[in-house]
């Protein structure tokens, strides 16, 4: 992760494309309560700039049917070009900092998104970002629909 | 759209963005409208043909049942110009839970991208000479059901950023 | 307020560093109906682009309220490195994420919003406040800031 200096001229390898993939295929009556990739796979495929930092936005418009239940949606970063890489943020601990979610009271699909500043990534390398989802509960009412992750450099 | 060798400031036209708190009160447009006042900016795109939108503002609904969209449209030129992207909350908006009855705030972050075609009569996004055209982003809004006409907007937002 | 114009070399002083700050300790039974900091202070200092222009993003988690009282939370900014500066952006529903009364279980998102007038290369002073809207049973478990420098 190199700062860019005062005085440096920035350089457009400095700034490689922003990125964003989104698909809007019901998954509905989930029940899982483990981070799974939903169908289709939402993922997508970045270089990381000379920063080492990038916005990850995780989009999804979610509900419950009975007013009990929700989706949470999360993502996981891998170092490469797939989820065999190697792990840089995952799913299975504390998603507080990453993760999306309705309140089980949103019970017709409502669109919103969450952001996470991620840096010490290494400068030019290609990481790879899917989409994941759970239920707080596994009830079996939760559907989520719109799902979307979009990565953007940042200085 | 990429590029190599040093960046300059006509690289990177302004992010701009549009905010407005004017309530709007029992509204029934299932279709998207713009609204007085309208909420929006005119942009340049940058050379790499991308930008981020974000829309933002808060809405509630008086019966408890009825979500409100609120979603980007952008044209060419202007507000009578060619439909580049058309609003639809799914993609391109954010939304309320529809179960509240007071306020609710948040926003909803997207790429645009240059080259693309958005929504089923919207013209494609083309950048032959994008850093001489204007374009036109604004938010749009619809509620979900004209039945109560019970829902309540209290602000509306709209940020364009260039982005690489 | 300075755009970039055509011709300009591009350079680092145009894009300071995107920041953030965040915390997880859960913030249980919030009773304050004015804006209030929490503990810990989730806080950090930027440095303002030449465009004087950022985007702020504001997050939480939480918002379980068994008795429908609903969260805001929204950043307050102040000149310099702490608040004894000027304020620049006071706390408000303008810039605020907030929950909806009728939630008794958690939800996650941000809200956006648009910050300008910013000296550039000014170091200015960001922190995330919140608030309830009455009763004494709402939870935040997180609560997040991220300053996007803007062209």
């Amino acid at each position: 992760m190199t700062d860019v200096l005062a005085g440096q001229k920035i350089q457009s390898a400095t700034w490689p494309a922003t990125v964003e993939s989104l698909d809007n295929t019901s998954n509905a009556n989930l029940t899982n309560t483990t981070f799974a990739t939903g169908t289709p796979v939402v993922d997508l495929t970045f270089v990381a700039p000379t920063t080492g930092r990038v916005l990850l936005t995780v989009t999804a418009g979610s509900r419950d049917n009975t007013g009990t239940d929700r989706v949470v949606c999360t993502f996981e970063l891998y170092l490469g070009t797939s989820a065999g890489g190697t792990l840089v943020i995952g799913s299975s601990g504390s998603t507080l900092q990453y993760e999306c979610t309705c309140a089980g009271q949103a019970d017709a699909y409502q669109y919103v998104s969450r952001t996470t500043l991620v840096d010490s990534l290494t400068s030019g390398a290609t990481y790879y970002v899917r989409h994941m989802n759970k239920t707080a509960s596994g009830s079996g009412s939760a559907d989520c629909t719109l799902r979307a992750l979009t990565v953007r450099p940042t200085p | 759209m990429s590029f190599s060798g040093t960046m300059y400031g006509s690289d990177w036209p302004s992010a701009v963005a549009a905010y407005d708190d004017t309530q709007l009160s029992n509204l029934s447009n299932t279709s998207y409208t713009a609204g007085n006042p309208e909420v929006g900016v005119y942009f340049t795109m940058p050379p790499s043909g991308r930008v981020l939108i974000t829309v933002h503002g808060g809405a509630r609904d008086n019966t408890n049942d009825n979500r409100c969209f609120m979603s980007a449209e952008v044209r060419e030129n202007g507000v009578n110009g060619v439909v580049l992207l058309s609003p639809a909350v799914a993609t391109n908006g954010f939304g309320t839970p529809g179960s509240n009855a007071d306020y609710f705030y948040g926003s909803r972050t997207f790429l645009l991208l240059g080259g693309s075609v958005y929504g089923a009569n919207a013209g494609i996004f083309d950048l032959t000479n994008a850093g001489s055209k204007q374009f036109y982003a604004r938010v749009m809004y619809s509620v979900e059901t004209t039945t109560s006409a019970s829902v309540d907007i209290n602000q509306r937002g709209i940020i364009v950023e260039p982005v690489s | 307020m300075t755009d970039l114009s055509a011709g300009t070399i591009v350079t680092a002083l145009d894009f300071p560093p995107t920041v953030q700050a965040n915390d997880g300790t859960s913030q249980i039974n919030i009773s304050s109906t004015a804006y209030i900091t929490g503990s810990p202070v989730v806080s950090t200092t930027f440095t303002a682009p030449t465009s004087g222009r950022v985007r702020l993003i504001a997050s939480f988690v939480g918002g379980a309220d068994a008795s429908g009282n609903r969260a805001f939370v929204s950043p307050q900014v102040f000149e310099g490195t702490d608040t004894t500066g000027t304020e620049v952006l006071s706390p408000s529903v303008a810039t605020a994420v907030g929950s909806m009364g009728e939630q008794t279980s958690s939800s996650a998102y941000e809200r956006c919003s648009f910050l300008d007038g910013l000296t550039p290369g000014g170091t200015y002073f960001v922190r995330v406040m919140y608030r309830v809207t009455g009763g004494t049973t709402l939870d935040l478990l997180y609560r997040g800031i991220i300053v996007v420098p803007l062209t």
